[in-house]
């Protein structure tokens, strides 16, 4: 019988099994898609176009890419790419790659002509790199159902990420320290409803030992008096 | 037996009544030290919640005018390289127009004109390879070659013997063939301002004077604000000095009569003074970048202090609340303790006389 999860018939709604259980269900999936989103947007926002006159061939990952990509990642199937991007080796140095292609551009595939877009070679060119960091900032489409909109900068949706995270966290926060405050009421309701007071209990048995003491005196006087008139006959 | 009542306070929950309040007072405490030593807020995504993302975005913008401020610095220093290079350039034809327009030929005049050109020549070479950083300002976007090669490079430069072909094509001579004194004012003149001005033109110009780009670097000085930042060696100014100072070194001491040396000498000194003017107009243009760099600059310092103060009231905490809190939870923990302390001995057997 499953007490947490979508087919439970009566699912428990506090806890820590609960939030294990949100977390599990929930606020991960969606962080994971929200990661997932940022990481297509940014293969996407560093992709590469053919710069020929007339362009024919399809833009291709340029400085982030995911093993063995041969195309753009579409935005409504990222399952998984943030934990699969990486800088394109080709640019990397530390992988054999040439650094001076960020500048230059074809870094999706090096020596293609239709890819680059610095010519000459020249070593001020500033149109790609100024491209880029415009890109961060421009609008793109994401896929709505990671709950942060269709459509905005990619720099904008990390930031809508974060806050979407700490509002739960902020969240989280507040309720369980609402639940921490209840807890130690109900202990102490509980404590009060089923412990005794040492106290009161102290009391009952001086009443009981003075009762018993008053007691063995009346026997002490009674048998006293029986003796004095046993004595006497 | 047992009474139960509002009042009823089991010993169990009088005894345990302090230990989660001071908890509680002992965790804020901690919280309230690391706020106190770093100024910020201990747990910054706690406390702002769904405006983490504003601060974020604020925090980027800081970043990016802090960059932008930096790489501007780099962009004046190229840009005052040029300057001073430029001054160099416009003062040494300043001299050489003020030596022409002494100048008058006499038997050795051409030697003086030759070295006249010479000097001036390799002095326009210098400083239009100057550099700032390992960058040749006057370059282009290919900053990474000298714009100019050395003109009395050996073996000849490809300048030097473009020359020597256009002359020879002209007079069937070279300038040092004593026939050379033949050549008419007229002729001189009119190889002077056809053939011999062409090679300094168009592809001629880049094939053997020039490495620069004409495609001038340009940089972001602001957010939105890019402006270009260079001029380069493919200016009519650099064109126009260089034709004159190479007329004067290549001409001056050669064969020719004084008539034909007098033509040079008047070509040269126009070509000079035009040359002046186009230099004049670039240290215009590089100028006001030069102020652009410095009203953007003056702005974005301005936008930084706004922006930095906007990111301190999201995430800096108050000193003194901090300290004011940390003392009031001491006090707080001492009091619990306190408290604690006497419930344990507020104990019925404690008054009781000893049987």
């Amino acid at each position: 019988m499953p007490i947490t999860g979508a087919n439970s018939p009566m699912p428990i709604q506090s806890g820590a099994l609960a939030g294990y259980a949100a977390l599990r269900d929930t606020l991960a999936p969606e962080y994971q898609a929200q990661l997932d989103q940022i990481a297509g947007g940014l293969i996407n926002a560093f992709a590469e176009s053919d710069q020929s006159a007339t362009p024919t061939l399809p833009s291709l990952p340029g400085l982030f890419t995911t093993p063995g990509a041969t195309s753009l990642p579409s935005m409504t199937a990222t399952t998984g790419l943030a934990a699969t991007i990486e800088v394109n080796p080709n640019v990397d140095a530390s992988q054999g790659g040439n650094p001076n292609l960020l500048r230059d551009g074809g870094i999706s595939d090096p020596g293609n002509p239709a890819y680059t877009y610095n010519s000459t070679g020249s070593a001020s060119y500033t149109g790609r790199i100024q491209e880029l960091a415009g890109e961060i900032s421009a609008s793109q489409s994401f896929d709505p159902s990671a709950g942060l909109g269709s459509s905005s900068s990619l720099a904008d949706y990390a930031n809508a990420s974060v806050s979407w995270l700490q509002g739960e966290n902020q969240q989280a926060s507040d309720s369980s320290s609402y639940q921490n405050a209840l807890a130690t009421q109900a202990t102490s309701a509980l404590s009060n409803a089923t412990g005794v007071n040492l106290d009161a209990e102290m009391t009952n048995m001086l009443n009981l030992e003075n009762s018993y003491a008053s007691s063995a005196k009346l026997l002490t006087t009674v048998t006293s008096m029986f003796s004095a008139l046993l004595d006497a006959a | 037996m047992t009474t139960m009542s509002a009042n009823f306070v089991s010993s169990q929950a009088l005894a345990t009544s302090l230990v989660l309040p001071a908890m509680q007072a002992q965790s804020s405490l901690t919280t309230a030290m690391t706020e106190e030593s770093t100024g910020q807020y201990a747990d910054l995504g706690l406390q702002l919640g769904e405006q983490s993302g504003y601060e974020l975005s604020l925090k980027e913008q800081v970043g990016e005018l802090q960059t932008l401020t930096s790489n501007n610095s780099i962009v004046s220093t190229s840009l005052s390289t040029a300057q001073s290079a430029l001054s160099a350039i416009s003062s040494s034809a300043q001299t050489t127009l003020n030596d022409l327009a002494t100048w008058t030929p006499s038997a050795n005049s051409g030697a003086s004109l030759q070295n006249m050109g010479q000097s001036a020549l390799q002095s326009l070479i210098a400083s239009a390879n100057a550099t700032s950083g390992d960058q040749y300002v006057f370059g282009g976007i290919n900053s990474a070659v000298a714009p100019m090669a050395d003109y009395y490079s050996t073996p000849a430069s490809a300048a030097k013997t473009a020359i020597d072909q256009a002359f020879q094509t002209a007079f069937g001579i070279l300038p040092t063939d004593p026939a050379a004194a033949n050549i008419s004012a007229s002729a001189m003149q009119s190889f002077l301002s056809g053939p011999f001005a062409a090679l300094f033109e168009g592809a001629s110009w880049s094939a053997d004077w020039s490495s620069a780009s004409s495609a001038n670097t340009s940089a972001e000085i602001a957010p939105g604000q890019t402006v270009t930042t260079s001029t380069n060696a493919n200016q009519p100014g650099f064109q126009e000095l260089a034709q004159a100072y190479a007329m004067l070194s290549e001409f001056g001491g050669s064969e020719l009569s004084g008539a034909a040396q007098q033509a040079v000498a008047t070509a040269a000194s126009s070509l000079v003074s035009q040359g002046m003017d186009s230099m004049t107009n670039i240290q215009a243009e590089l100028g006001s970048t030069q102020s652009a760099v410095t009203n953007a600059n003056s702005s974005m310092s301005s936008q930084l202090t706004i922006l930095q103060q906007q990111v301190g009231n999201l995430d800096d905490v108050n000193a003194n609340t901090t300290a004011a809190q940390i003392n009031s939870l001491t006090n707080q923990i001492q009091m619990a303790y306190e408290l604690t302390s006497r419930l344990q001995e507020l104990n019925l057997a404690q008054y009781l006389p000893v049987p």
